[in-house]
């Protein structure tokens, strides 16, 4: 008798030991992303794969503010912005000479001492926060509207090991900044500026135009696609979508802000 | 399908690092200036009037404060404040009782040293005619020694008593003209046509005559058709200022309307002249100086004013903005400087700090609170000679830097240190003798980038003035 073929029904994956090192995620998700989300969707959830680059970002993040902080001409140029943010609270307030003597000194001080926790401050939430919020992101696209199964902590993770194009981001933004001795230097359109004025609302707008931003950028819209197994291209369109949203919702809010307050000052 | 991916990592990691390598290179290799942000302005001849500002109060040129002589009670007070009154009219009647008793008790005091005078005289006749008669007796050896000399001291005594009465007659009469003169100085009259700027007193109360220390202060009659205004002048600006000089006055009661004053009084001695030799004064010192106002306005005694006295004039000078001009030590010195640091600050503290921070002593306007001026006062310009003797200081320049007035000229994306010689000033420029060109740009802010950073050869960059948008929207709002 033949026995009738049986075809056995198609079971879900179980997680696979990774067959990548974290060395060698965190390495090859500058060349090979696909490879690694796709790896990272196949293996038991891992801490580290978010952990870990968030703490590179970190200590890669401190090292250069302090290197940063720590060359002339960008002292100078902080303390020139300093100096004119308080001539024009100086000049809006019409402070007497001596009040403005004492602004000065208050300005001064307070500037360098909140710049100092503000450099201590950010990289800790971009290292940390980034993961989780793009994480959410990630997996409201991935999860709900690309009609994917993956948990949340996947997401995370896959913005966790993308954030190692932010720690090449941060690099190459510390070595423009200091070659050219100018703090407003990215790998962005900004270049083009000669004098930058953080003031002009155009040469903002060109500093979001960064292509480390877009290399990250399109990096998690890969992770996406590989968890949701939607599409690149459906999954890219989210995510700048996304990112468009919320950076235009962001300029709009300072553009606005900024408007307020010129009219405050009369 | 390995070999490929393969050959895309390692372009992208050759990229990658290829990438970061040359920012390291750009990094080590190219040299770093310090860029400060400018702003600047041209050279240019203007008009400068050098004027000193100072506050004051409005007073009457004539001003008589009326006090009692006398203390008593006001029992008539026929005048207002505001009141026109002229010569001679009744401003106070204070209580006469108590003057009347003592005008009837000299006169009385007066009469009883009138008798007594005259029974003085009765005493000394009869004292007289006694001695004669011992006089004879005693020649003929009738009478004694001591007889006689009994009556001649007794004639002697009734003559005194004669000089005593008659110098008592004397003080009862005076008494009685001190008492008369009392009674007439409680009723007090206009000494001048003129109006009761300040009444202080009412009906009914008591004053203090002038006799008992500090008397009462009743009111105050001014004439109000001169006025003038009293302003005080620093002792940096005083000996600038003239009799004869122009001035324009504001008072802030009168918006939008400029008086003109001339200058008719300058005070010689400070108004803390006291206070200092305790040296318990902290202010700068003040001088009143009086400066008479040419229009006939309502004005009232003791409104605030502010005046501008024209203390030189230039047309056609060259010049360069107020903030442009500070203090550096010359170029050839700086070594000097370098070395010599220590020992300026050892000599002298202020000068050494003014080097450190490079301040603008020039840019600082204002020294006191109520006066202002533009000009170069030579307590901040010249600290060489600021307290110290000018043997010693001549010494001490052999050893120390003077610092020296400059400009910073920008020449391409550089600023060069070029000394100048400054004239007079205005609110809003100095002016350049010596130095400068007409058309040259320097170097007019910020405030900061001058009295600091900027030395010889530094990298610039012209940034926008800092609230120049503002001053955009005002100079088109004037339009």
């Amino acid at each position: 008798m033949e026995q009738p073929l049986s075809t056995p029904e198609p079971q879900p994956e179980a997680p696979k030991s990774p067959s990548m090192s974290l060395g060698s995620r965190l390495l090859n998700v500058f060349a090979t992303p696909g490879d690694v989300f796709q790896e990272v969707k196949n293996s038991p959830p891992s801490t580290a794969n978010w952990l870990v680059p968030a703490i590179i970002l970190l200590v890669v993040s401190w090292v250069s503010l302090w290197l940063i902080f720590s060359q002339d001409s960008i002292k100078h140029q902080l303390s020139e912005i300093t100096e004119q943010a308080i001539q024009k609270q100086i000049e809006r307030t019409h402070m007497s000479e001596q009040q403005a003597d004492q602004a000065r000194a208050m300005g001064e001080k307070w500037a360098g001492i909140s710049a100092r926790i503000g450099a201590a401050i950010t990289p800790v939430l971009a290292g940390f926060l980034t993961p989780f919020f793009w994480g959410l992101i990630v997996w409201l696209v991935g999860a709900k509207a690309l009609k994917g199964n993956f948990p949340y902590m996947k997401a995370v993770e896959v913005v966790g090991l993308a954030n190692m194009i932010a720690v090449l981001e941060v690099i190459v933004k510390t070595l423009l900044i200091v070659g050219l001795g100018n703090l407003y230097a990215s790998p962005s359109l900004v270049l083009l500026v000669n004098n930058f004025d953080p003031q002009n609302t155009v040469h903002s707008l060109l500093t979001v135009v960064n292509v480390m931003t877009f290399w990250l950028l399109a990096v998690r819209a890969l992770g996406v696609a590989r968890l949701s197994g939607a599409s690149f291209v459906k999954a890219a369109l989210w995510v700048f979508g996304v990112w468009a949203a919320y950076t235009g919702f962001f300029v709009g809010l300072g553009l606005l802000a900024k408007t307020a307050f010129s009219r405050v000052g009369g | 399908m390995a070999k490929p991916k393969k050959r895309r990592k390692v372009i992208i990691f050759a990229a990658i690092v290829m990438v970061l390598l040359g920012l390291t290179a750009v990094v080590i290799f190219k040299k770093r200036e310090i860029v400060t942000t400018v702003q600047t302005e041209k050279v240019k001849r203007r008009n400068l009037t050098e004027l000193v500002l100072a506050n004051g109060r409005i007073q009457p040129v004539l001003q008589v404060k009326i006090s009692a002589e006398v203390s008593g009670e006001i029992i008539a007070l026929p005048v207002k404040e505001g009141q026109k009154v002229n010569k001679g009219d009744l401003l106070v009647k204070i209580k006469p009782e108590f003057y009347i008793a003592a005008t009837n008790q000299a006169n009385a005091s007066f009469k009883s040293a009138l008798a007594s005078k005259t029974m003085a005289e009765a005493t000394l006749r009869k004292a007289e005619a006694e001695f004669k008669r011992n006089q004879d007796l005693f020649q003929q050896k009738l009478v004694s020694d001591s007889a006689f000399d009994e009556v001649r001291a007794a004639y002697d005594v009734a003559k005194a008593q004669l000089d005593g009465a008659v110098h008592q007659v004397d003080v009862a009469k005076a008494a009685v003209d001190s008492a008369q003169d009392s009674l007439e100085k409680t009723t007090i009259v206009a000494p001048l046509a003129g109006t009761i700027s300040k009444l202080n007193s009412r009906l009914g109360e008591r004053v203090l005559g002038t006799v008992q220390n500090v008397g009462t202060e009743i009111m105050t009659i001014s004439d109000l058709n001169e006025m003038e205004a009293r302003v005080d002048i620093g002792e940096n600006d005083v000996v600038r200022i003239a009799p004869g000089q122009q001035g324009r006055l504001e008072v802030d009661a009168f918006k939008n309307r400029k008086f003109n004053g001339t200058v008719t009084e300058i005070a010689n001695s400070s108004k803390d002249a006291g206070q200092i030799s305790s040296g318990s004064s902290q202010e700068a010192t003040k001088f009143e100086v009086r400066i008479h106002i040419q229009e006939k306005e309502a004005f009232r005694p003791g409104m605030t004013v502010t005046a501008e006295v024209e203390t030189c004039y230039r047309t056609n000078a060259l010049t360069v903005p107020f903030a442009s001009v500070t203090t550096r030590p010359p170029k050839d010195k700086d070594k000097e400087k370098k070395g010599d640091g220590k020992m300026a600050a050892r000599d002298d503290p202020a000068k050494a700090n003014s080097a450190k921070a490079g301040t603008n002593a020039l840019a600082v306007k204002t020294s006191g609170t109520a006066t202002k001026t533009n000009a170069p006062s030579p307590g901040t310009n010249r600290p060489v000679a600021d307290g110290t003797n000018v043997a010693q200081a001549d010494k001490k320049s052999k050893e120390t830097v003077k610092q020296i007035e400059v400009v910073f000229v920008v020449e391409g994306d550089h600023a060069k240190m070029t000394p100048v010689k400054i004239g007079i000033s205005d609110d809003n420029y100095w002016e350049i003798t010596e130095g400068l060109k007409e058309g040259q740009e320097v170097v007019s802010g910020s405030f900061r980038a001058i009295t600091r950073e900027l030395e010889d050869g530094r990298k610039v960059h012209k940034g926008p003035a800092t609230g120049e948008k503002d001053k955009d929207k005002e100079s088109k709002r004037e339009q």
